[in-house]
């Protein structure tokens, strides 16, 4: 993303809010999300099929059933890993990898329904010969055991264990009724019974019999419990060594299947990547549609139109706050674009929102617009005056420099270039000249730079469209609105956009906010004599 | 009736047992349990609160029985553990819920052997896999609840109790006798009234309620520590006070300071949350503290260890008749060497 967006540039048109908000399910689509690459000019043909893949799983009735199925699908790289690498898959491992083909199966069903050739791309391999290995009975069911039905072997040995096991507990139900109708004692569930030292001849009694043995002993009481006969003793090794045959047959069961999991690994991982995009394809519908986006345009020719474009983050805040976001309207079709007029006329979230947009596309998400037809860029930048590299000890003008300077150096690839108020912190006669020395070297270039500026001259020039904020509502020396906060201003301000040619004329709207605010007549209006 | 036909009846779906120490003998409660319902078809689930999954116990260095589980039941543990386990199993589900043992699996043990249980952590883990196992077909699931993990065991999740009592809390058998009463006294305290419930609810913070429902949240991180705090908050007015978390001995002694103690009510989340000296409680509840909490515990039956690891041993019949005396009205099970009586 980097040569694409910086850093600063993805935080600064609030991408990074954008890309938290879409949430894959699987863990293979939190990949193809991390693995995302922006569309960038040329590939805008690629773009379009990106966007037709959403729109198909937006207009899709059976996008509910293919999350549900994801929300089963687990992580199994690490599974086909080990097959891949000849390891022997223990029961889990085999039983994940039978839900992965059961869940691929359901998918491509779904998958093939829907009617629309780009979905098509998207195609799963549903592997029925691996599958049949693990449901050997053909059951259906989704859960794993090494059965009876794998070999004949095992099916022997585990009828022969349970004829022994039936043996066993048939001769000590024998020795039990029998000892406890010769000595009329009652055998507890563990074939024991406590018998108090006072019965002397009790104990004598029971000392004496075969079957038994003293299990435990205190001061007052003896325990007997049922021993063992030799062909007890016989029968119960032959149980164990059974088990020992039983987990050779099984630990060979589990070979063969892991080989065969090894031959399809290569399938299944390419699957799990289709996943993962199916999975980032629908993030991307269903945030599209939590957020009232639209599908861009996409056009080969240096230009954005942008109707009702929103900053999806600024929305948000302002939501919280209760205040409505304005949409903006604008439509940018000269190199270079200057947005004029009133403080705390949005001129900064326009920027912002225009960033957001541009890069949304280019990410192949839908946009936050009534309508948006957009080109695609090599390289998105933005300088807004709160850069975080003043942080780094930076004056807020050499900040700029710096980020100008990165600017400057990209403008020989299709850029889209957003600086806000060029300048503006050094002093008017020198702000005004680099401003537009930078204005003039960037409308030769193939690029659309937007800025925000105070300078009035800056877009006196034919080849640069400028954009004004409306600015306050109300007109003249209007002073019967007066406001405690600064935040009433928002209520006065006209946010949209009209383009203007250039007139000379010098808004007003600072001093109007100023008196808004309630700073002091006396300083208002001494103010007013020096414009 | 036994202990076994008394859950099926009662339709406790959900049972853990409580240790009340190391080899107080909740794995012999458990086996038993288990093989009761072996012989009475009766279908039985079992997970565990977390634990350290070892065959000997680290700290006593005593043999920790692992659980004789057979066919037809269900279990929900550790990777780890299952992978160690003799017992043959089906694969039912693998939860997603991670231990240090591995992912959780649900299975249906297919051949009879030992196993080791080792299952979620969190409350709300627990809760979930309780359920699928109840789903899969298990007519009551078992929590082994560890001795430090009386949360997970929490009557939130679970419809009733039993409590793992033995020689091994101490050589004197009063002693024994004295503690298994006091926990089950805590367990089995009283459940407050519904609007207080709600407040609680909402609060959801150690909070002081006054006669008209007013409330005061006191600025303290824990309760620890805040007794004093909370104790300068209570006044004639006061009705109820929530204390959110544990009730410990200085927590008690704190609020004691306070005059108007004997009249309030003192609600706490529920019995497993009480760490108070047993000396400090009983001579508190004598002088007139009355406590209630918002999740009563069901406490079922009461089984006793009457051998300790450390040698010693208590006459068998002696510890249940003593036990039957102090703990009037509740089953009491010697699961070492008798089972239910028949």
């Amino acid at each position: 993303m980097n040569s694409f967006m910086s850093e600063s540039t993805v935080k600064n048109v609030n991408f990074d809010y954008i890309f938290n908000e879409i949430k894959p399910i699987t863990e293979y689509g939190l990949k193809a999300k991390q693995e995302a690459r922006p569309f960038v000019r040329g590939q805008e043909e690629d773009l379009k099929t990106e966007f037709n893949k959403i729109r198909a799983f937006i207009e899709s009735r059976q996008r509910r059933d293919i999350i549900d199925i994801l929300k089963h699908i687990k992580n199994i790289l690490g599974t086909i890993h080990r097959a891949k690498n000849s390891q022997v898959l223990d029961e889990v491992e085999l039983f994940e990898i039978k839900n992965f083909l059961l869940s691929i199966e359901k998918l491509d069903k779904i998958l093939r329904g829907i009617s629309n050739t780009d979905i098509k791309l998207l195609q799963l391999t549903p592997l029925p010969q691996l599958y049949k290995l693990l449901d050997p009975a053909d059951e259906k069911l989704n859960t794993f055991y090494i059965y009876d039905d794998y070999s004949q072997k095992l099916k022997e040995i585990r009828n022969e264990k349970r004829q022994i096991e039936k043996t066993i507990g048939l001769l000590k139900k024998k020795i039990k009724e029998e000892v406890e109708s010769k000595h009329n004692i009652r055998l507890n569930l563990k074939d024991e019974v406590t018998v108090s030292k006072s019965q002397g001849d009790k104990v004598d009694e029971l000392n004496k019999e075969a079957y038994l043995m003293v299990s435990g002993e205190n001061y007052l009481n003896i325990i007997y419990k049922i021993k063992n006969t030799d062909e007890i003793d016989q029968l119960e090794k032959k149980y164990g060594d059974l088990t020992h045959e039983e987990d050779d047959e099984e630990y060979r069961i589990r070979q063969d299947i892991s080989a065969s999991v090894k031959e399809y690994s290569d399938i299944l991982l390419k699957n799990t990547e289709i996943i993962g995009q199916i999975d980032y394809l629908i993030a991307r519908a269903n945030f599209a549609q939590k957020t009232n986006s639209v599908e861009p345009e996409i056009i080969k020719e240096l230009q954005i139109t942008i109707k009702g474009g929103r900053n999806l983050k600024l929305e948000k805040t302002l939501k919280e706050k209760h205040v409505e976001y304005v949409p903006i309207d604008l439509n940018l079709n000269k190199n270079v674009v200057c947005i004029t007029g009133a403080n705390m006329g949005g001129k900064t979230v326009t920027l912002r929102m225009i960033g957001q947009v541009a890069a949304m596309a280019s990410f192949g998400m839908f946009v936050p617009c009534e309508y948006a037809r957009i080109c695609l860029f090599e390289h998105i930048f933005i300088s807004t005056g709160d850069d975080q590299s003043i942080d780094k000890g930076l004056s807020s003008f050499g900040a700029e420099i710096v980020n100008l300077k990165e600017a400057i150096k990209n403008s020989d690839r299709r850029s889209l270039i957003l600086i806000d108020e060029l300048a503006g912190g050094t002093n008017p006669k020198e702000g005004f000249a680099i401003t537009k020395a930078v204005v003039n070297y960037l409308k030769k270039k193939d690029c659309i730079t937007v800025l925000t500026t105070h300078y009035d001259n800056v877009a006196n020039d034919k080849d640069i469209l400028n954009l004004q904020v409306r600015g306050l509502k109300f007109t003249g020396d209007d002073d019967r609105i007066k406001a405690d906060s600064i935040d009433q201003v928002q209520k006065y301000m006209d946010y949209r956009l009209i383009e203007v040619k250039y007139s000379g004329d010098i808004p007003k709207d600072a001093l109007k906010i100023a008196r808004i605010a309630g700073i002091d007549e006396e300083i208002i209006k001494d103010a007013e004599r020096y414009i | 009736m036994r202990l076994i036909e008394t859950i099926i009846q009662n339709n406790y779906e959900i049972v853990s047992i409580i240790g009340l120490a190391k080899n107080a003998g909740k794995t012999m409660t458990l086996n038993y349990l288990m093989e009761e319902g072996a012989k009475l078809n009766i279908k039985t689930g079992i997970t565990s609160t977390g634990r350290d999954g070892e065959n000997t116990d680290i700290v006593t260095q005593t043999q920790k029985p692992p659980i004789f589980v057979t066919e037809g039941m269900f279990a929900a543990t550790a990777k780890k553990t299952l992978m160690l386990s003799n017992a043959k199993t089906e694969i039912l589900e693998t939860s997603g819920i991670s231990t240090a043992l591995g992912e959780v699996i649900l299975v249906k043990v297919r051949q009879k052997g030992n196993m080791q249980i080792a299952g979620p952590v969190t409350a709300k883990d627990m809760k979930y896999v309780a359920g699928r196992l109840k789903h899969y077909g298990a007519q009551v699931v078992f929590i082994d609840g560890a001795i430090d993990r009386k949360a997970v065991s929490s009557p939130v999740i679970t419809d009733a109790c039993i409590i793992a009592t033995g020689a091994v809390l101490s050589r004197d058998m009063k002693k024994v006798l004295e503690k298994t009463a006091h926990a089950v006294e805590c367990y089995s305290l009283g459940e407050t009234d519904e609007h207080v419930k709600n407040i609680v609810r909402k609060t959801n913070k150690t909070c002081i309620i006054t006669e008209e429902g007013r409330i005061r949240v006191p600025d303290i991180k824990t309760s620890i520590g805040g007794g004093k705090i909370i104790s300068d908050l209570i006044d004639e007015k006061t009705s109820h006070v929530f204390i959110k978390g544990a009730l410990t001995s200085s927590m008690l002694k704190d609020l004691w300071g306070n005059k108007h103690l004997r009249g309030i009510k003192l609600i706490i989340e529920d019995g497993t949350r009480i760490f108070a000296d047993i000396d400090v409680w009983n001579e508190m509840r004598r002088k007139g503290l009355k406590v209630e909490v918002i999740n009563k515990i069901n406490v079922l039956a009461v089984t006793l260890n009457p051998v300790s690891p450390e040698g010693y041993f208590f006459d068998s019949h002696v510890f249940k008749e003593n036990m039957k005396k102090v703990l009037p009205g509740i089953k009491v099970v010697d699961v070492a060497w008798g089972g239910d009586e028949d």
